[in-house]
């Protein structure tokens, strides 16, 4: 107590004077709250001694070094000493080997008292609150917020075939939450969709019932949410707080692959909410029956509701997301400068969104009109790479990358399964989109006949037909590779 | 022997080494206002920055780093090939901050427990924790990644190009970067630089950093003879 005291003292006096405040001080932390003020003098003397501690360091180290690993050091509002706050292990780990030693230093050659101890932690202080009150670590988000997004409903999503079904079962169970289709499990490829359905979905139900308590969470977050409650203790708080749900809406189920110990916590989350009859909505990537890692039990529970897919929109589809894109960032893309954009961004959302702020941002700056032919200009270097030529070779890094194969395997005369149907499938490829004869295609995969290539187009349209997981790959790899 | 007493040059710079004022491209405008609009929180939340070495990617995101600083903003920059050196999960934490800032992304590529990890980090920028910047040397569409959910993420924002520095932009840049350091650079120096050292823009300005110690050491003002001395010592 009394070394704290003393080292109050020395702070205070370098900051103010006066019998009153160091009579104060001398009486110690029992009266606490009567000396807000000066902690906060002593608090800010304290980063005003970090601050030349920076300005010190700036002339050590280069910009890159402070940037990343001095800048981002916060302080603690502890009157009573030097607390700096990494933002995370990395950073602090780092810290500590190559600068903490000359921080000490810097500042006990700042200070005059030679009494200020420096700590590292890892942690974070609120922006704008009072020095007093200071927060080491947010609440996990799952006790926090519904994580809703507002701006994504059901009039912002652009309806086509691909998403049809997919948007006629949202609307379905926002209205009767719980009642029937659940668990709703909405899967597809990526960028097409999916999570904004299910924000929709919570937020119609939210204005259907206001007081429903709705959390969209996604699964990666889910699984740290559970594995800092078990960190902390507070898995109960964890179970109470997910179990008590209206509505759960975990995207990107396809995580929880591999993870046991969330998967045993997502199944009892399941069967309670299921119980209790409240709305599951879950997005996966693919079909449960082909998630790897997976349990069995699990799998068979996502398949309870209804299963619905998205598939990549066509080209209208395309041209209305861009007009609402455009509508809602206040641009005015005309009509040929969307078919333009779409017809050329096919692969998914995400980047036909990304396509249009590009042009978008152009336009903002130059101050011109969007025309076909600005847009054209704004996007050479995208369209330049798409108008690369498919080769052979490409095909084959793909689908042996695809399949997690070597491309020696495709070349090679190994005939178990794992190898001939990605072989296939690549001379398929190879046939729809190259030029190359079959010929010189059967020669490019280790010197085959044309008759071989010839069987495998065969062959994979066989598939196609009678196995949509084949299907799906392949419409994946022409996805890939057009783009 | 009577000791030599050599003038020693404080390592103090006018020149800061990273910021948007000398930025040379022929984008220069276009992507500085984007940048910074992000950074001050009224434009892009997403912006990724792709170019070839030497188009000044890691100069634009240290020098973003500077001007959110000026700002009051906060931002943390990490360089991707550090960040290999530790495991994803030591890396929790980062969005307590306003920009997050990722030097050479395409570096994690490949590696699924990061390109798990800043899937992650895209969706806490799309959910609006904070603002995202990031480098790589290509397009997403071309990077080697093994999560399609991370790859087409990286598309969502905006993506500006960098385009190749020319020997001009050297020129210019060099000229620039100079006269920040209070050296006035002859046409005849630059010149001479450009063609008996590498046009790369950073070994350029490594030797330009070096020959500012050795004229304030010796009072002596940038010519071809001190050019050569400086090339010699840095051998």
């Amino acid at each position: 107590m009394f070394r704290q005291n003393r080292k109050i003292g020395h702070i205070a006096n370098n900051l103010i004077h006066g019998e009153a405040l160091l009579t104060a001080l001398k009486v110690g932390n029992r009266f606490r709250v009567g000396f807000a003020r000066k902690d906060r003098l002593a608090v800010n003397f304290l980063n005003s001694i970090w601050q030349q501690c920076i300005s010190c360091l700036e002339g050590e180290i280069s910009e890159q070094q402070l940037n990343t690993w001095i800048l981002p050091l916060q302080v603690e509002q502890d009157p009573n000493s030097l607390k700096l706050l990494a933002p995370n292990r990395f950073v602090m780990d780092w810290v500590r080997k190559h600068f903490l030693d000359r921080i000490r230093e810097l500042v006990v050659s700042l200070d005059d008292s030679k009494s200020i101890s420096v700590s590292l932690s890892i942690g974070s202080r609120s922006r704008g609150i009072e020095p007093e009150a200071t927060v080491s670590s947010p609440p996990p988000r799952a006790y926090r917020s519904s994580g809703l997004n507002e701006s994504q409903k059901f009039r912002n999503f652009v309806e086509g075939k691909s998403n049809q079904l997919a948007r006629a079962a949202s609307i379905q169970i926002s209205s009767h939450p719980g009642s029937e289709y659940n668990p709703l499990y909405i899967y597809g490829g990526v960028g097409l969709g999916k999570t904004h359905l299910m924000h929709a979905i919570g937020n119609q139900i939210r204005e259907y019932n206001p007081d429903a308590n709705i959390l969209y969470v996604n699964c990666e977050r889910f699984v740290s949410d559970m594995v800092k409650a078990l960190q902390h203790g507070r898995m109960n708080d964890f179970k109470n707080s997910y179990r008590s749900l209206d509505a759960l809406l975990i995207d990107d189920i396809q995580f929880l692959a591999d993870k046991n110990r969330s998967q045993e916590e997502f199944f009892h989350t399941f069967n309670s909410l299921y119980e209790a009859n409240a709305q599951m909505v879950i997005t996966c990537d693919r079909f449960p029956k082909e998630i790897e890692g997976l349990e069995d039990r699990i799998c068979s529970r996502l398949g309870w509701g209804l299963a619905v897919d998205i598939k990549p929109p066509d080209l209208e589809t395309r041209v209305a997301i861009l007009n609402s894109k455009a509508e809602q960032i206040n641009a005015d893309v005309p009509d040929e400068v969307a078919f333009f954009i779409a017809e050329r961004f096919k692969s998914n959302i995400r980047e036909l969104e990304g396509a249009l702020k590009r042009v978008v941002a152009h336009a903002r700056f130059t101050g011109q009109p969007i025309t076909q032919e600005f847009a054209r200009q704004a996007l050479k270097e995208l369209l330049a790479v798409q108008d690369k030529p498919i080769t052979i070779d490409n095909i084959q890094k793909l689908v042996a990358e695809y399949y997690k194969i070597r491309v020696a395997d495709l070349l090679s005369s190994r005939r178990n399964r794992s190898i001939t149907r990605p072989r296939q499938i690549a001379m398929s490829l190879a046939k729809s989109l190259t030029r190359h004869s079959l010929p010189e295609i059967g020669n490019a995969f280790g010197g085959r006949d044309h008759t071989t290539v010839l069987h495998a187009c065969r062959k994979v349209v066989e598939l196609r037909s009678e196995d949509r997981r084949i299907d799906e790959d392949v419409e994946i790899l022409e996805r890939m590779l057009s783009n | 022997m009577e000791p030599v007493i050599r003038q020693i040059a404080l390592a103090l710079s006018l020149d800061r080494q990273f910021s948007f004022d000398n930025f040379v491209s022929g984008r220069a405008e276009l992507i500085l206002s984007n940048l910074q609009s992000l950074i001050l929180g009224n434009g892009e939340i997403q912006i990724g920055l792709w170019g070839a070495a030497s188009t000044g990617k890691t100069h634009l995101l240290n020098a973003g780093a500077d001007f959110a600083r000026a700002n009051g903003v906060l931002m943390q920059i990490y360089d991707a090939t550090q960040l290999l050196h530790c495991d994803a999960d030591e890396f929790e934490g980062f969005s307590h901050c306003d920009v997050l800032a990722i030097d050479n992304l395409d570096a994690l590529a490949g590696d699924p427990g990061w390109e798990a990890c800043f899937y992650q980090v895209i969706n806490r920028c799309r959910d609006g924790e904070y603002r995202f910047l990031y480098s790589m040397t290509d397009r997403p569409e071309n990077l080697p990644t093994r999560l399609d959910d991370f790859r087409s993420r990286l598309q969502w924002g905006l993506l500006l190009q960098l385009p190749a520095i020319g020997d001009g932009d050297i020129r210019q840049i060099l000229r620039k970067r100079a006269r920040l350091l209070g050296i006035e650079l002859s046409d005849e120096v630059i010149s001479y630089l450009m063609t008996r050292h590498a046009r790369d823009l950073a070994e350029q300005i490594a030797i330009l950093r070096h020959l500012d110690g050795i004229s304030l050491r010796q009072q002596r003002r940038v010519t071809i003879p001190l050019v050569k001395q400086a090339l010699r010592e840095l051998g």
